[in-house]
């Protein structure tokens, strides 16, 4: 590594490392570079940008944790993992997963922060991720194997995190279907045990519908009355028209 | 709409908090947009509709906030074959990158760091523009960046430095104004000087934005505040060396009501009309 190129790693140490060597910030003023606090305004300035951004993604933790709490989590990840990311979006989610695992190991109150971030990791996700319609693609058909949406995922919590910001979580074991709608829009919905058992088998896009209807009525000791085609056609038709569900793939021809 | 001859006069860095007024005020004052590349690039809902509605209203060129030109590491090229496509896909007639390094090492800081100022820096900045500019297609410019400190030894001027890769390159350039004036504040350059050793024939576009002014008198590039007094007359003294160079405006924060931003740009275009 040249002299060059060495100085620039030392100024990147002084970005991200947990607390700044003085001996890196005397190198990098040396010769004229200026004061040795404008060294560090850099530093100041990297995360300032970073905290901003987790807070963004994730503005219901951060409100449910606080900001301090969110700040020093957002700096824990820079000084554990650099971003490597050259998409700002993309760190957001490389933070979701780090902060879920740092979450477990090291719980913040309240009980439900954890949860909460995995919900708000799933709807950044769902926002940008492309979902192109392949072709080729048909109608949704019982008959067919689904096409599902790549922005959708499904989360389950221990906490109702999915309910109104202003409502406390109360405990429980929630499913829950994340996906962007055709209008741009997020949208979680809550789901039953069959229905979300029913969607997990959609969502591989591995066998035709019908065979997975088949599969959750058996998990779930359910038989096919009317009552559950009701059910299930207003499910489907809800994901088909909502954007979870692109469609199917048509037989061959 | 493709670029074409149109990018004139003044325009506006898209950002999504000023979108829905843009398209939907349509002020005539604007007259083109300026887009980051990394906004966009492999993301769709939202994001995409917008750069759609913005392609078809206006003519648009590209900012990249990451291809920094004096980062060590070398460039991805799947990225840079991603950029290619949007540039072309958007007519745009020239792309610009800043003369600064972003991380190193597969980092990325999300910050453009002050380079030191030597040949060796110069080289590789010119190098890689060259390079960005084969594989684009395009004219590519740097932008001269604001800084508040240069890390190691400084083998010459900041407007050396710059000439420097300009003289070693087929690069253009994007000239911020804003950025020299904040310069002249932090490090006590010649703002007119140094805006007198720019050669005009190779500036495509002009960048102006707001700064925050710190307590102990550092200047701060924020984009965050509404054009100061000084750079407006900066401008203006640019603007008589280079008369028909478009300007933008960039606004990345603290975002005022629609209408007062309109009459900033209503303000730069008056200074860009007195100018020819």
């Amino acid at each position: 590594m040249s002299d060059h190129d060495d100085l620039l790693s030392t100024f990147q140490r002084v970005c991200v490392s947990e607390r700044i060597d003085a001996s890196d910030v005397e190198r990098l003023a040396r010769d004229g570079g200026g004061p040795s606090g404008r060294i560090a305004l850099y530093r100041d300035l990297v995360r300032i940008r970073l905290r901003d951004l987790v807070a963004a993604a994730f503005p219901r933790t951060t409100h449910a944790i606080g900001r301090a709490n969110m700040d020093a989590l957002a700096d824990a990840h820079i000084t554990e993992r650099p971003p490597t990311t050259r998409f700002f979006r993309e760190h957001a989610e490389a933070f979701g997963e780090w902060a879920v695992d740092a979450l477990a190991r090291t719980p913040l109150p309240p009980e439900w922060s954890r949860d909460l971030l995995r919900l708000e990791a799933a709807q950044w996700q769902a926002n940008y991720r492309p979902s192109p319609r392949p072709e080729p693609i048909t109608d949704f058909d019982l008959e067919l194997v689904p096409i599902p949406s790549r922005t959708l995922r499904l989360v389950t919590t221990a906490w109702s995190v999915h309910t109104s910001a202003d409502a406390t979580p109360e405990p429980g074991e929630f499913r829950l279907a994340v996906y962007r709608r055709p209008d741009h829009r997020v949208e979680t919905r809550w789901m039953d045990t069959i229905w979300a058992t029913l969607l997990a088998d959609l969502a591989r896009g591995e066998r035709p519908a019908l065979d997975s209807v088949r599969a959750a009525l058996t998990t779930h000791g359910r038989v096919a009355d009317a009552t559950f085609v009701d059910e299930m056609t207003t499910f489907v038709a809800v994901l088909v028209d909502n954007g979870a569900l692109l469609g199917s793939v048509p037989e061959p021809t | 709409m493709t670029s074409d001859a149109a990018v004139k006069g003044v325009g506006l860095g898209l950002r999504w908090e000023l979108a829905e007024d843009l398209f939907r005020d349509a002020p005539s004052s604007v007259r083109w947009l300026e887009i980051h590349p990394e906004n966009y690039i492999g993301r769709a809902g939202f994001y995409e509709a917008q750069l759609e509605e913005a392609r078809a209203r206006y003519p648009i060129v590209t900012h990249g906030l990451t291809l920094c030109l004096g980062t060590p590491d070398a460039p991805d090229r799947d990225y840079v074959r991603e950029l290619r496509a949007l540039v072309r896909s958007l007519g745009a007639r020239w792309h610009s990158e800043h003369l600064c390094w972003g991380g190193t090492e597969g980092a990325f800081l999300h910050d453009l760091l002050p380079l030191p100022q030597t040949i060796e820096a110069a080289t590789r900045a010119a190098r890689r523009l060259d390079e960005l500019r084969d594989a684009l297609e395009v004219e590519v410019a740097l932008e001269n960046v604001s800084t508040y400190a240069h890390p190691g030894p400084r083998a010459m001027s900041e407007i050396d430095f710059v000439l420097e890769v300009l003289d070693r390159s087929q690069g253009k350039m994007l000239l911020d104004v804003n950025n020299v004036w904040v310069n002249q504040n932090n490090h006590g350059i010649d703002a007119r000087a140094y805006i007198d050793r720019i050669p005009a024939d190779r500036v495509v576009q002009i960048h102006v934005a707001g700064h925050l002014v710190r307590p102990d008198g550092l200047i701060i590039d924020t984009h965050a505040e509404p054009v100061a007094s000084s750079v407006r007359e900066l401008l203006a003294y640019t603007m008589r060396r280079m008369p028909d160079v478009p300007v933008l405006l960039e606004r990345d924060g603290n975002y005022p009501p629609f209408a007062e931003l309109v009459a900033e740009v209503e303000a730069l275009a008056a200074i860009v009309e007195s100018a020819r």
